[in-house]
This record gives structure tokens, sequence and C-alpha cells, in this order.
């Protein structure tokens, strides 16, 4: 099973990762979301971390790879669903996640995004 | 408890009662999955606060990597210990990689050139209340966390 979930709301990926990703999965979803963004014309993605427990600097490292990348392709990056722990966690390893947005869960990053709740069409995505 | 491999930390009461040591092997075959696992095991039954329970599997999670990213191969170890009341977890990470050349500057942003952001040690270090690290030149890095909890 992959440690991670694409999905596409019409022009925002959705990418819900759990914390067992290794660099291996990492790469292959830098290429899977380079060309979803390209393809679909997606202008904003979230990640959202609601299902990891530990956030180490391995982990907060391949985000930062990962929104780089987007950036670099006019993509915006949002962190949601981060948790207390994960959140002093951030603070005590001094990880700044540079041009990268949060919000507490993934409707607010939605709302922030300017998006309505009620997506429409929600797909599922692993290529 | 304490065996060749885990010397107990010498400025530690003697009255500390220690636990059962739970190890798991870290490498490319296990990953970190075995210690996550054992770990959540060792610590379930302690009833800690979802703080003290984050920091304890971060700071496996940090060493874990460090590992894999460093060192190879190797393993870590948990052991719960008591000591007047209070509850903390001995994390104790091995491996045979090159071992560190220059300790000093391993807890300093940005030492590290190889992956992660180089604050990896410095953060343990931030989060344990004890952290020593011997480097066993030319082969293997020997880290022990301490981390009371209450």
């Amino acid at each position: 099973m992959r440690p991670y979930s694409v999905f596409i709301l019409e022009n925002i990926l959705l990418v819900s990762i759990q914390e067992e990703i290794d660099d291996k999965n990492v790469q292959r979803l830098l290429g899977l979301l380079g060309s979803l963004v390209i393809r679909h014309r997606i202008n904003a993605v979230i990640f959202d971390l609601h299902d990891v427990e530990v956030v180490d600097t391995f982990l907060a490292t391949n985000i930062e790879k990962l929104a780089d990348m987007l950036q670099l392709l006019e993509a915006e990056v949002m962190v949601s669903g981060l948790s207390v722990p994960a959140v002093l966690t951030l603070l005590d390893f001094e990880i700044q996640l540079k041009g990268v947005s949060f919000a507490l869960d993934v409707e607010q990053a939605l709302e922030r995004l300017g998006k309505s709740k009620n997506i429409s069409s929600l797909r599922l995505c692993h290529g | 408890m304490a065996n060749a491999h885990h010397p107990p930390s010498c400025n530690h009461a003697e009255n500390m009662q220690t636990f059962a040591t739970l190890c798991a092997p870290v490498d490319k075959v296990h990953g970190l999955s075995a210690i996550r696992q054992y770990a959540r095991r060792c610590i379930a039954s302690w009833n800690l606060s979802p703080m003290a329970r984050a920091e304890i599997l971060t700071i496996i999670n940090e060493l874990g990597n460090n590992i894999l990213h460093h060192g190879g191969e190797g393993k870590i170890c948990i052991t719960p210990a008591q000591i007047n009341g209070h509850l903390g977890f001995r994390i104790v990470a091995e491996d045979t990689g090159p071992g560190i050349s220059s300790l000093g500057k391993s807890r300093f942003r940005g030492h590290s050139r190889r992956k992660g952001l180089g604050l990896g040690l410095k953060g343990v270090g931030r989060m344990a209340n004890d952290l020593r690290i011997a480097s066993r030149l030319p082969r293997g890095t020997y880290v022990e966390a301490w981390k009371w909890v209450f």
C-alpha cells in the first residue's frame, strides 16, 4: 500500500500523507504531483498530515522538497491537519516550511483557497 | 537489565528500576516499521500524555531515520525505567555506519551534508532530557537518549 493518497478536486490537489513515507515514495510522489499539476492546470496543493502522529526532520525535508517543486510550477502549497505535538516538534527542530501556508484542517484549507465546501467532483488518483 | 551493549547511564542513581527492553532492527528490509510497532507497544501500557507519547516516538523516528540515511543499518532499543516515582524511557540507537567525525558540530544547524535539514540531533537533544552520543570510529555511532515523562 502506498503511504499517500492523491485526490483531484477541480483545480486543487489534495494529498493525504501517512508517516511511513520513505524516500522512494517521495520520489514517486514528486513525479506524480508534477505531472498532475501540469496536466490538470492545478493551482493549489493541500498536504493533509492529519494521519501523521510524528513529524521528524526527514519528513519535513521531503515536504519542503515537494513544496519547492510545486511552487516552481506556480501552485500554492498548503499544509493542513497538524496535531499540537507535531507543531511543537516542528518548533523543537526549528523546521520552517518556507513558502507554505497552514490550515487547521482540509475544510479550512479549501476555504482559504476560495473553494466552497461542496466540491462537485472528487477523484482518487494514483498515477 | 543492563548488559554489555547498554551500559547504565552513569549519573542515574542506583535505585533505578528498569523494565524489559524491546529492541528492533533498523535497516533497509525493516525500515522503521518494526521499531515503531515495538515502541507503540512498549509505551501503550504506561498511559502517557499525547505530548509525551509524540516526543518519544519522534525521538525514535529521528534516530531511526539517521540510521537509515547515514549508517545504513543498526538497531534501536527502548527501555522503560522508574526512579523515585518518576517514569522515563531510555532510547538507544546504534548503527554500523561511518560514525560522526565531528561530534561537536553535529548538534548545530546545517552541519550534515547528507539528506535532512541537519537539525536532527540538535532537535532530539532539545526534546530529550539527556542525550549522549558516542562515535566509535572508524565504524558505528551510539546514541542514547533519556526522556523523563513525569
